[in-house]
């Protein structure tokens, strides 16, 4: 296939899977601040902080409350991480794909975006937001099942694979790595109630039975973690979203240097598994290195593939790397 | 919502102190809902359905012989209760946990209470819950009711009494997580401003408490949720369980007991040992080996396993012997006795009729008392006898004078209230609250519990198997 198609289908899985993980994050978020006491609360800037797009938030607005902080995550088009951007995008990039798209795949995406359009406005109203974000995963989820029964198995599916995989191994992350530096460091008297936040990182992956099967009800923080992090059955999980990638990479030709990088990072996710203990500072290594480890892989992809590697500077609009 | 449009109530109401001026707990409540237009309260109350149908809460009747599954009856308005004051209610509920459980180790075992005169031993010796299969049984941490709902009421000066110790399979809890989804998505603004604190956690604590019955010491000990299956009127709240505990959900058929007196499992992967086991099955049907031949709900052979401590059992067969309204009427004195300590929550005044005194003084006034016996629960075989006929009147008389010991009678009790939404706009009605007590290793109580309400205007019967409603339950730091 073209690099400028692969590219594109890349970032199309990307933007889906970013408007899904942001809407669950949004909807986590925000129930758990309903269930905590006032003791307990968190600030609205911590999904800014997941997000990481404090800074370009602060140009915008000037405090990070309830309203401004939705607002930018959900319907703000300067921000191109938010739920509207993001299906605005995913939808771009399908509109030059469509001869590679089952015929459904676009016509979803072009109701997804209008859904997102009609409705982002009122749902920074706390009544209407649940509804509208429970909608729109699972409008998400329904292109994602049209495509995994329908595109055939060639070599778009394996990048529209890879970018699904990549962003939720990276949003995962983050979640994490945010969730671990506030709350491991919070006096127990604050903490009294994080076990619901706990449960709540676990719902926001669609994971509490999956994880309950496997653990029982107690949400230690070790115990989500691992489950988050390591537990390759579970298709969320960082460990999963590797080894997938790792799956589909298989398909792709000059795929040695991906291949080589990738297994350093199962590596170092399987040995997170097997500790122990939570040491904060070792989690936060831990974590710097995981979102390394995935800005590499990412890289690798472009170098290898797509077209920026050959013509930068024609696609400079199209791989925004806000990530990286 | 026009608070003035609120009928005065001349009972303890929850939300209003008097006519239109709410109670500190509930100010925040009742501006808020002052602040809502009758169209928008009806718009929630519609909205609160629609979320009920949707998350399936739903509770089954039985109702001329076929099984009915009903959505399950919510009203909007939450009801307050002050942090402060839950504080003691806790300590109360945990002294009498205690109290009742020391009782019934020492029912089955010494006996000591009875020889020392505060039980009368008619009492146990004729009890049809007392099984004479569990005598000299001591369950592990000497714990027999490990979960309890216990039914508290406000009198007209807003005193919480304790009206049931419900030891064998309360129910409702499932039901008290649901009311608090279902306020927040109808009600989310609530959640900002004032600190309410969280229930959904109950689950968690019922596991921890479960596994710490467990024979084996061992990480994950195997817990399974025995059920009596889909008709069962309680089936969502089975299934609810063990879904957020992550245990198995099993019928008596899905399990069996070896040869080695051990508790199994039946799975793909052959026999699967069970350490424990939360049984929402009546005593008298768990073992076909030693209680009800016919039943076909339970597992032959389990009160083996269990008496061998291979199995724990919760709550422990035979606890119900602590739960009947006769025993009731003598748990201040449990306390005073294991605990040397007061009651920290006060009983209902009850008259037992197999003292004379108390006999002749319930036949006499039986047009201004409530009438129950001693064994039923669910609010079946009840008769409020102000709002009885005088035909009911006599045919309770003969009742009791056939089997006095099956008897007890209270006085009329002035219920609390709280507003309701009704067609009509808001309106009062009667409630009570049960709080779920677990204790294994160590006691704890549900932050609240499950509030129901009788939905028919002046009625005091608040059981949802007769129409009654529920609200979701706030204890509200201030």
């Amino acid at each position: 296939m073209l690099s400028r198609n692969a590219e594109r289908i890349y970032w199309m899985g990307r933007y889906i899977e970013r408007t899904e993980d942001t809407a669950r994050l949004l909807n986590a978020f925000s129930h758990v601040m309903m269930d905590l006491p006032k003791s307990g609360k968190l600030g609205w800037d911590v999904l800014l902080k997941i997000m990481a797009t404090e800074p370009l938030f602060y140009e915008h607005y000037e405090v990070a409350n309830e309203a401004n902080v939705v607002k930018f995550l959900l319907d703000d088009i300067e921000n191109p991480s938010s739920i509207r951007s993001a299906v605005r995008a995913a939808r771009e990039n399908a509109r030059t794909l469509r001869d590679r798209l089952p015929l459904e795949g676009w016509e979803m995406l072009n109701d997804l975006n209008l859904f997102i359009k009609k409705g982002a406005g009122d749902a920074s109203r706390k009544r209407n937001r649940f509804q509208f974000l429970t909608d729109t995963i699972t409008k998400c989820q329904c292109f994602n099942g049209m495509i995994r029964t329908t595109l055939s198995r060639n070599q778009s599916y394996e990048f529209l694979c890879m970018g699904a995989f990549m962003e939720r191994a990276d949003m995962t992350t983050r979640t994490l790595d945010i969730a671990a530096d506030i709350l491991l460091q919070r006096s127990d008297e604050d903490g009294v109630f994080d076990i619901h936040i706990w449960m709540e990182i676990l719902k926001a992956q669609n994971a509490v039975m999956m994880y309950r099967v496997k653990n029982g009800p107690r949400s230690s923080p070790r115990a989500v973690m691992r489950f988050l992090i390591g537990e390759e059955d579970f298709p969320r999980s960082i460990k999963h979203c590797v080894d997938s990638m790792a799956g589909s990479v298989q398909e792709l030709p000059r795929n040695e240097l991906f291949i080589e990088n990738i297994e350093g990072l199962i590596a170092s996710l399987d040995k997170f598994v097997e500790q122990n203990e939570l040491v904060p500072a070792d989690l936060r290594t831990f974590f710097d290195e995981t979102q390394q480890g995935l800005n590499e892989l990412h890289s690798i992809i472009a170098t290898t593939w797509f077209l920026s590697a050959v013509a930068p500077e024609q696609t400079q609009n199209q791989t925004q790397e806000e990530t990286a | 919502m026009k608070w003035n449009a609120y009928d005065p109530t001349p009972f303890y109401d929850e939300v209003l102190e008097k006519n239109a001026k709410p109670r500190p707990v509930a100010k925040h409540l009742f501006n808020y809902l002052k602040s809502l237009e009758n169209k928008e309260l009806q718009a929630r109350k519609e909205a609160s359905q629609l979320c009920i149908e949707e998350m399936g809460v739903s509770f089954t009747i039985y109702s001329e012989g076929n099984n009915i599954d009903r959505d399950w009856p919510f009203d909007i308005i939450p009801r307050p209760i002050p942090a402060d004051e839950w504080k003691g209610i806790e300590k109360g509920l945990i002294q009498r946990m205690k109290a009742l459980n020391l009782f019934i180790n020492d029912v089955y075992n010494d006996q000591q209470i009875l020889k020392d005169g505060i039980v009368p031993r008619h009492l146990i010796d004729g009890s049809s819950n007392y099984l004479k299969a569990c005598e000299g049984i001591t369950p592990p941490h000497g714990v027999w009711a490990n979960i309890s709902g216990t039914d508290l009421v406000r009198d007209g000066e807003g005193t919480f009494r304790v009206l049931e110790d419900n030891l064998r399979v309360p129910s409702g809890v499932s039901y008290m997580i649901e009311n608090r989804q279902i306020t927040k998505r109808i009600f989310p603004e609530l959640f900002d401003t004032q600190s309410i604190l969280p229930v959904s956690d109950y689950p968690v604590h019922l596991y921890d408490m479960l596994a710490s019955l467990s024979p084996r010491e061992i990480e994950f000990p195997v817990i399974a949720v025995l059920t009596p299956g889909i008709y069962n009127s309680a089936y969502f709240e089975h299934s609810f369980l063990a879904q957020e505990m992550g245990a198995e959900l099993v019928e008596g058929a899905d399990l069996f007991v070896d040869t080695d007196d051990c508790v199994y499992m039946r799975t793909v992967n052959g026999k699967k040992l069970v350490d424990v086991i939360y049984r929402r099955i009546d005593d008298t049907f768990l073992d076909q080996e030693v209680f009800n031949k016919d039943s076909m709900l339970g597992v032959p052979g389990i009160m083996r396993a269990w008496k061998k401590g291979n199995v724990a059992i919760a709550n422990a067969p035979g606890s119900g012997v602590a739960d009947d309204k006769a025993v009731y009427a003598y748990v201040p004195d449990m306390i005073k006795y294991y605990l040397n300590e007061e009651a920290i929550l006060p009983n209902v005044k009850t008259f037992l009729c197999h003292i004379e005194e108390d006999y002749n003084y319930t036949l006499e006034n039986i047009d201004k008392l409530v009438v129950k016996p001693v064994n039923e629960s669910g609010g079946y075989g009840i008769l409020i006898g102000p709002r009885a006929t005088k035909q009911e009147h006599e045919e309770f008389r003969a009742l009791i004078k056939a089997n006095p010991r099956n008897y007890v009678s209270q006085p009329m009790l002035d219920l609390s209230t709280a507003p309701v939404i009704t067609d009509e706009g808001a309106s009062h009605r009667h409630l009570d609250l049960r709080p779920f007590i677990l204790q294994g290793k160590d006691c704890w109580v549900t932050k609240g519990g499950l509030t129901r309400v009788a939905m028919v205007k002046g009625s005091l019967v608040v059981n949802s198997s007769q129409g009654g409603g529920s609200k979701d339950t706030w204890i509200v730091e201030t």
